[in-house]
């Protein structure tokens, strides 16, 4: 049993807010995070148990990733101040880096996807670079509690989150590294095109307004449609295979199951189209009153009593 | 209804999505009676938020509801009411597609399971933006807080509303959301897996579930990450893809040309802009080219889009270790593995693809096979008698044998074989690409070797009529090919609605119209060829002329067998009488009344060609007997009463045994479906096919949902059987005189039958011992009373009470008036009562459901001003029908936006009754005027008009003084006048009588004689 000097007092309960990981590591990218603090604590493998316990319970929480410096918060007996400091890559190396890059279009469309692209370090080793901290001294961790070991289970425990953290965004990984998703997909667009766009940002499309101030002209006209009312086509042909939809994405992250989502939920989409196709295509059930023959009643505007 | 009044709104509620409607007429929309009562929050028309009073839908009870109005219907509802009809079809066409999506969201304090819709490929799309783009005010009203500009201004609040795009986004989630869910999701076990609990949360009545064991915040997280590229409104831009041909020399097989796939950028709203990846990646013209906003944006388009393809087709991967990837080329083999299995997965993922078209299934250089068709088959009906050279009844058979065609060209069976042979699908044949399926050859191979077979004769002639593109026989696209007599047959019948070659029969007493005359030719054609036909002309263009022509005709070519003629029982009178009068060496026998035939035997006796009348009431009745007799021709005037084909009526026509079926009707059956597969079903049995599937492929997509191809295709397939010329087309027009004059006979109830009866018979004795100005006061009360009784009862007794299926007149001017509001056109209605005027109004409106203004003695100045204005106005709202008393309404009016002329009852007074028509008949008209004179016939008022017609002379120097000269005449001569004829009445009551005994529940077949409560004592 180790002695960590909390053992006499009793812990806090993990906060509200606490980062609750589940599974670290699913992506080839967030495991080569795991496994270079793994690789270089040997000696207190007992602290990553510890850790990973920590990560899973959600003792860790107002996590903030910057380039070069990592910081958060973990609840233990008391709240400890964490934090992990890397090397910001030079101007000069991700110039390089991303000249390599916008050599091959995959790089862009993988990272466009949301994916790493599976040889990004060797792009980075081509500039004598490792994306991934490769020896000890890459990572410089520090932590407010007064355990001596380093990394301490604290040191772990946001480490792990981290990874998850990387899971979820790869560009996290460059962010830490000193450029934004934002700002590598913006230079590889500029070397592509060897054009040196200004571009506003427009504003993400989430963004678009979902109201409208009323004008009086346009409410003026309460009952007329602003351009004439369209004719529009429907065929209500299923697709060849249920959830088509959702085949062309891969699995979602926490995906467990050996079928695929699409798999998984294809009875309920085809399900849902046979009864779509119904109500579309199918008969209301016949008002008898409409059976009268009379050569008139046909005109006659009547107020539907069945309910289809 | 009209067209304001009610307005319709989807209120976004997640928790509970829901349609509004209020309005004054709020009521009037068909679906209202769903709703309960609520209060809304809306902005109204002033531009302020209020609470409305109105009905509130639930979106389950509401989505199906709306969907289910037709197009034709949705635009004659309220513009808000009819764009959520859309969006409903909308979101059932998204939910039947499959193109809908599942997520996470966090609301509140809790997690909740929900379905998206994904309006992400170009037709989704582009259906959303038109359809947001309609939205009227009304339909978006749903206040979002007022503006802060307003505020910090001072002036006066401005409200914000949901924009379209934001609340028919919600209102297509909330219909797949809703769609999704049904009562019998499985139970879960508390310790399933997440997907599990979110499986079942995601069709389950409940959609939170708890996310007891691990951070939902997170797993929210990952799945709208998951599902980002397939959610919401599409952007403005995405890849695509076209397959190009290889170029190879004419002399090469081209087993090793190389097919390209090349990439572009295409516009999501405008599929047609296309920008090649070469230009996307030089950047800058793609703002120009208005196809993406910038030109990192243009390229980040095209290379997400180019990562999904990797995916989806390796191949695509290797090109993407290129900077500027712009296109990948492949062998045949792989060619093909893209135009069948990959591209239409592009598709779904929201990729464009571009095919060269021949390549497609149904191109034309693709295996398809033509069917011959010939008429060399034997008949299968033992009935068939018809001596007539190049008969094509439908109950034959019809020959056909196979080609297999490729590119426009016949192959062998040893043809196939070679090219199945080939190891790639795509090859070079004939120096041509083609693409052979080994299956596709496989199975052309098989019809080839069965040679062909027999088709019935009604699939064989709607494939001719080029409305099939498959067969049960094969999966292949087909072509038909007509051949040797069969084609002479469909070239006979091509040209007969043109030939002017037919023969009026001398028998025939008058002159035809041309176009009667050409009417009349192809009647006689479609009964030599025996098939059914059906007459659709215009009301007033002389349908029964023709037919009577026809009649005529087929005893001139020695058809011995009776003719069985049914009609309402409102024009029996009518047609006994244009019989007499054009052809009156046609024997015909009355199947009504008490004295009607009671076995089938009877018509056995008849001399040759005799015409049997019949009411659709006995046709429903006697049935048995008159479907045992085998019939030269059996007609039907006034179709449209078989329009239920479920009712017995229909069965009984269709039990019919007849070697020529005929239809009269006057209202444009091609718009109302399920009539016209009724009326078809017994012109041409099967012909159409079963009716559950002509309402699958035909009425619903055409009725429901404005679609044109089926609506071609069956154009194609009944317009051979269909001959309908309308008053306006420049080719009648000329045959037309300015002005027609037409009598309509009408036929008593029994009701009015037994009153007029019961009021002779109580006057007469008064009058016989009466003299001077008493016996001439009461001459003329009793005509009044008779006249009275004619109208209808009401109206003679003074009562308020219900008015349909009492009087044969009304009756009869209502069929008459469906059609002219069926053919848009408007009508002056005339009568001299004003309690039958007030009469006609009411159930004019009722059964029309319009406004019908009526101008009598009481109605001052300014209100006839405004109403003659309303009538005249060339707007859809304007008053269709126009009832005027003839006194106040008779003399000065232009009202020439009618072009039907109605005299209720009759003026006994030519100069008066020309001068009311005048109205409508007058300079400013431009159409020809028909004006229809209403007489009961036996009665009175038949034995009059006779009268008059019989002296002109005498109607005009007499007859100017009014109604005074008939007091003059004596007792025997007011005697016969007033009588009844005997066969006034037709044996059973009408009208609503008939609606009644149709309205119960289906039967199996009609009913058998005697069962029936109705019946008449002999």
């Amino acid at each position: 049993m180790s002695f960590d000097g909390d053992f006499r007092k009793r812990k806090r309960p993990p906060p509200q807010q606490g980062i609750k990981v589940r599974e670290m590591g699913t992506t080839w990218w967030g495991q080569r995070w795991i496994e270079a603090l793994e690789h270089f604590s040997r000696d207190y493998l007992s602290r990553l148990g510890r850790g990973r316990s920590y990560a899973r319970t959600g003792r860790v929480h107002d996590l903030k990733i910057s380039p070069g410096l990592v910081t958060a918060v973990v609840t233990g007996t008391e709240e400890y101040d964490v934090s992990l400091r890397m090397d910001v890559f030079t101007n000069a190396e991700w110039n390089m880096a991303i000249k390599i890059m916008a050599q091959e279009a995959r790089y862009a469309a993988l990272l466009l996807a949301g994916q790493m692209p599976p040889d990004i370090e060797s792009v980075f080793r081509r500039c004598k670079r490792s994306l991934f901290p490769s020896k000890s001294h890459d990572l410089e961790t520090d932590c407010s509690c007064p355990d001596w070991a380093s990394p301490c289970k604290h040191v772990a425990a946001m480490h792990y989150v981290l990874g998850e953290a990387f899971d979820r965004d790869p560009f996290l990984l460059f962010e830490l590294r000193g450029r934004t998703r934002d700002q590598v997909l913006a230079a590889l667009s500029r070397l592509r095109s060897g054009v040196d766009e200004v571009v506003k940002q427009p504003r993400r499309q989430e963004l678009a307004p979902t109201s409208v101030e009323v004008s009086p002209e346009a409410w003026a006209q309460y009952e007329v449609p602003p351009v004439p009312l369209p004719t529009l086509r429907f065929h209500f042909d299923p697709p060849q295979t249920a959830a088509a939809i959702l085949r062309s994405l891969p699995p979602p992250r926490p995906w467990s199951l050996e079928e695929s989502p699409a798999d998984f939920l294809a009875d309920l989409y085809a399900a849902a189209s046979e009864r779509a196709r119904h109500m579309a295509l199918g008969v209301p059930e016949t008002n008898p009153e409409a059976d009268a023959p009379a050569t008139h009643t046909k005109v006659r505007r009547k107020v539907s009593k069945t309910r289809s | 209804m009209r067209n304001e009044g009610a307005h319709l709104l989807y209120v976004p509620d997640a928790a509970r999505p829901r349609l509004f409607l209020w309005g004054e007429n709020a009521q009037q929309v068909p679906f209202a009676s769903l709703g309960q009562p609520a209060t809304q929050p809306c902005v109204l028309e002033a531009g302020i938020a209020e609470d409305v009073e109105g009905v509130s839908i639930d979106l389950q009870v509401g989505l199906p509801a709306l969907a289910s109005i037709g197009v034709a219907e949705a635009s004659q509802l309220p513009p808000s009411v009819a764009i959520w009809t859309a969006a409903a079809k909308l979101a059932l066409d998204l939910i039947a597609r499959g193109r809908i999506i599942p997520t996470i969201e966090q609301r509140n304090s809790h997690t909740e399971a929900r379905w998206r819709a994904s309006i992400l490929l170009g037709e989704d799309a582009d259906r959303f933006a038109r359809l947001a783009n309609s939205f009227p005010p009304a339909a978006h009203a749903i206040p979002a807080g007022a503006s802060r500009r307003g505020r910090r201004a001072g002036q006066a609040r401005i409200e914000r509303v949901w924009t379209p795009d934001a609340l028919l986004e919600h209102f297509l989630n909330a219909c797949a959301d809703t769609l999704m869910r049904t009562d019998e999701a499985k139970r879960v076990q508390p310790r399933a897996t997440w997907e599990q609990r979110w499986r079942r949360a995601l069709h389950g009545p409940q959609a939170q579930f708890s996310g007891e064991g691990f951070a939902e915040r997170l797993l929210t997280e990952d799945l709208k990450a998951w599902i980002k590229p397939l959610a919401g409104v599409s952007g403005e831009a995405r890849a695509c893809f076209r397959l190009d041909l290889p170029e190879v020399d004419e002399s090469s097989r081209g087993d090793d040309a190389l097919f390209t796939l090349r990439y572009f950028l295409q516009s999501a709203r405008d599929p047609s802009l296309l920008m090649p990846a070469a230009d996307v990646y030089r950047g800058g013209a793609s703002i120009r080219r208005g196809i993406a906003s910038s030109a990192r944006s243009a390229q980040e388009h095209l290379l997400a889009g180019l990562a999904i393809a990797a995916r989806l087709f390796p191949p695509i991967e290797a090109s993407l270790h290129e900077a500027r990837p712009e296109s990948i080329s492949m062998k045949s083999a792989i060619a093909w593995e893209f135009l069948n299995n990959a591209a239409p997965q592009f598709i779904e993922a929201g990729l464009g693809v571009i095919l060269p078209t021949e390549l497609t299934r149904t191109g034309q250089r693709r295996l398809r096979m033509r069917m011959r068709l010939s008429s060399a088959g034997k008949s299968s009906a033992s009935t068939d008698k018809s001596g007539v050279e190049g008969g094509l009844s439908l109950d034959t058979m019809l020959a056909f044998r196979w080609q297999a065609e490729l590119a426009g060209e016949t192959l062998t069976i040893d043809e196939l074989q070679e090219l199945a042979r080939l190891k790639a699908p795509l090859v070079r044949h004939r120096g041509r690409w083609v693409a052979v399926d080994k299956r596709e050859i496989n199975e052309a191979i098989q019809l080839l070797e069965q040679q062909g077979g027999t088709l019935a004769a009604h699939e064989g002639l709607a494939a001719a009529f080029g409305a099939v593109e498959r067969t049960a026989q094969t999966s292949l696209p087909i072509e038909v090919a007509v051949e040797g007599g069969l084609s002479d047959v469909l070239a006979r019948l091509r040209a007969a609605p043109e030939a002017s070659d037919f023969n009026v029969p001398e028998t025939f007493v008058g002159t035809l119209r041309p176009y009667q005359v050409r009417g009349a030719g192809w009647l006689a054609t479609m009964s030599d060829l025996r098939l059914g036909a059906c007459l659709a002309d215009d009301m007033g263009l002389g349908k029964t002329v023709q037919l009577i022509a026809l009649l005529l005709h087929r005893r001139r070519l020695g058809d011995t067998a009776p003719t069985l003629l049914v009609c309402p029982t409102s024009v029996v009178g009518n047609w006994e009488r244009e019989l007499r009068r054009f052809a009156p060496s046609l024997p015909f026998v009355r199947h009504y009344g008490p004295q009607r035939a009671r076995d089938a035997s009877a018509f056995g006796e008849l001399e040759p060609g005799t015409v049997v009348f019949t009411t659709y009431g006995l046709l429903r009745r006697d049935w048995p007997i008159l479907s045992s007799v085998e019939w030269a021709m059996a007609a039907l005037d006034e179709a449209q009463n078989i329009k239920n084909a479920s009712s017995r009526t229909a069965q009984a026509a269709r039990s019919l045994k007849a070697q020529f079926r005929v239809a009269l009707t006057g209202t444009p059956i091609e718009n109302r479906l399920a009539e016209l597969w009724s009326i078809f079903e017994f012109l041409n049995p099967r012909f159409l096919g079963p009716q559950a599937e002509f309402r699958r492929t035909f009425a619903i997509p055409i009725e429901r949902y404005g679609q044109t191809e089926p609506a071609e295709k069956l154009k194609r397939l009944t317009q051979p059987f269909i001959l309908r010329r309308l008053k306006s087309d420049p080719t009648i027009i000329q045959d037309l005189p300015s002005k027609q004059e037409m009598k309509i006979v009408c036929s008593l109830t029994r009701e009015q039958a037994s009153l007029y009866q019961a009021a002779l018979d109580e006057s007469w004795s008064k009058i016989e011992g009466a003299e001077g100005i008493e016996r001439r006061g009461r001459v003329l009360a009793l005509l009044t009373a008779l006249k009275q009784i004619c109208n209808h009862p009401a109206q003679y007794l003074g009562e308020e009470g219900p008015l349909a299926g009492r009087s044969g007149k009304l009756q009869r001017i209502l069929e008459m008036l469906e059609e002219v509001l069926a053919e848009g056109d408007r009508a002056l209605v005339f009568t001299q009562y004003r309690e039958m005027g007030e009469r006609l109004v009411r159930e004019f409106e009722r059964v029309f459901g319009v406004q019908v203004p009526f101008l009598h003695g009481g109605v001052p100045q300014s209100a006839r001003d405004e109403m003659v204005r309303r009538f005249q106005q060339e707007d859809s709202r304007s008053p269709p029908i126009f009832v005027l008393s003839v006194k106040a309404g008779g003399t000065g009016l232009n009202l020439t936006a009618a072009n039907h002329v109605f005299h209720y009852d009759r003026w006994w007074n030519p100069a008066v009754e020309d001068q009311a028509t005048d109205r409508a008949y007058r300079i400013g008209q431009r159409r020809s005027v028909q004006v229809h004179k209403l007489l009961c016939a036996g009665t009175v008022e038949e034995k009059i008009d006779e009268l008059l017609e019989r002296k002109r002379e005498l109607a005009e120097s007499i007859v100017g003084a009014g109604e005074q000269w008939i007091t003059e005449m004596n007792d025997q001569e007011l005697r016969d006048l007033f009588s009844l004829a005997p066969d006034a009445v037709v044996s059973e009551d009408i009208g609503e009588t008939e609606a009644a005994e149709e309205g119960e529940s289906p039967h199996s077949g009609p009913h058998p004689r005697g069962r029936r409560k109705s019946e008449v004592p002999a």
